[in-house]
């Protein structure tokens, strides 16, 4: 390899790992929240939430559901 | 010659000194992000009333495909369902009656990634063609391959996609280690994301109203959570052993789950920078391909290789219950925007609701 050709890899290598420093030098700089509020957050949203996933609760009236298999008696 | 000789050592201490740099700074993320995991999630919710009372059951088979099924997506209308498939069909299905609206044949086989546009007037779909092409959905017309318009382009199998806010821009990932996003009307690129170092198997936008944030997840085990406006990578998330396959924002966009080849879903938190809790089981061996919340954020659904979907408690880490879903393994699923519905799809050629 010539001369040429090696200061450019090296070039290269140096780019890359300034690019790698500059990534982590930002990442090292974002600020950060402890774990336990983060779930606090997460509870609530949960709790305040709860009450309209009918995927835990079900519907009120089981009619209400759109995908109940329709037939079957209907009172009038 | 001497000193060109000079200046290459020169060099060589320059990157000596930015890889003790990097090491350092490796050293001193991991220390600073080990600190904050002052609690565990599982204990942190031991208080909160556990889910019972779980009624969903299946309520529709949707069949057609004469393939795996590979991606499906809800439309806005929480009524139509987009899915794609190995056979290279994309189907526009109507979920109440599991009518079939509108069939398209893709050039290529293996469709692996469909989306339905905000308004519900078009889908995107591609896959091993390198493209995401974008088809108008008209009521009249029953050729929509007619009108249709390819946008984006990679240069490895295009493996999701997703509208940003609305129909004219759209977000793609690749097996070229990308993501990108696109002007859908002049199908020119607006914003690259180089960073990843494996293929780029999943992407989903950020629910909060800024609305700037995507998270991407590929074959180098990593999530990445990037800046749309300058594509920039912000935030990296390691731990998985193996493939990342899925990853779905927490609906209060503060966190996000992943799907990993390992067997685990993790769930991720932005603003801890790291992972807040693990939802695994030893019995659980099979790879995950598929997550989703329910609309409170409070159950998960992970669709894996052993055919079933297990439903994990978001809070207390332990799983609610299996649905015995398919007879193939589970390669999508999608909770549907109004959240009534989970929609699952299967490499045994068919979808199912559960509600």
């Amino acid at each position: 390899m010539s001369l040429e050709a090696r200061m450019n890899k090296f070039q290269e290598g140096l780019q890359q790992q300034r690019k790698l420093v500059e990534q982590l030098r930002l990442e090292a700089a974002v600020p950060r929240v402890r774990v336990s509020e983060c779930i606090e957050d997460i509870m609530k949203y949960c709790e305040q939430h709860t009450s309209e996933d009918v995927l835990i609760n079900g519907f009120l009236r089981p009619g209400d559901n759109p995908y109940k298999e329709k037939g079957g008696c209907n009172i009038l | 010659m001497a000193t060109e000789a000079l200046k290459v050592d020169g060099t060589q201490d320059s990157i000596e000194v930015l890889q003790r740099e990097a090491e350092e700074l490796k050293k001193r993320l991991e220390e600073e992000k080990a600190k904050l995991k002052d609690v565990d999630m599982c204990k942190a919710a031991s208080k909160v009333d556990p889910v019972t009372n779980f009624t969903m059951k299946q309520r529709r088979h949707l069949k057609g495909h004469l393939g795996k099924v590979l991606c499906m997506d809800w439309s806005t209308d929480k009524r139509r369902i987009v899915s794609s498939s190995q056979d290279g069909k994309m189907l526009v299905w109507e979920a109440f009656t599991t009518n079939k609206e509108h069939a398209v044949t893709m050039p290529t086989t293996w469709v692996m990634a469909c989306a339905y546009g905000p308004s519900g007037s078009c889908v995107a779909c591609g896959g091993l063609d390198n493209k995401c092409t974008i088809y108008p959905l008209s009521t009249d017309d029953t050729d929509i391959s007619s009108k249709k318009k390819a946008v984006a382009t990679h240069t490895s199998y295009l493996s999701c996609c997703t509208f940003t806010c609305s129909d004219n821009q759209l977000l793609t990932g690749s097996g070229d280690s990308t993501c990108a996003l696109w002007d859908v009307e002049s199908g020119q690129l607006i914003q690259s994301f180089h960073g990843h170092a494996g293929d780029v198997m999943s992407i989903d936008l950020s629910p909060s109203e800024t609305g700037n944030l995507f998270v991407s997840g590929g074959c180098d085990k990593t999530a990445m959570v990037w800046d749309m406006r300058f594509g920039e990578c912000v935030q990296v998330f390691e731990g998985h052993e193996s493939d990342i396959n899925n990853v779905r924002f927490y609906p209060s966009g503060d966190a996000f789950a992943t799907a990993s080849d390992d067997a685990t879903c993790c769930l991720f938190d932005l603003r801890a920078d790291r992972e807040a809790n693990c939802y695994k089981k030893e019995s659980i061996i099979f790879g995950c391909n598929s997550v989703d919340f329910s609309i409170s954020g409070r159950l998960l659904f992970g669709g894996y290789n052993d055919h079933t979907v297990n439903v994990w408690d978001v809070l207390k880490g332990n799983r609610v219950t299996i649905l015995y879903a398919h007879e193939n393994r589970v390669s999508c699923l999608g909770v549907s925007p109004d959240g009534t519905a989970l929609c699952t799809g299967s490499w045994d050629n068919t979808l199912k609701i559960w509600a």
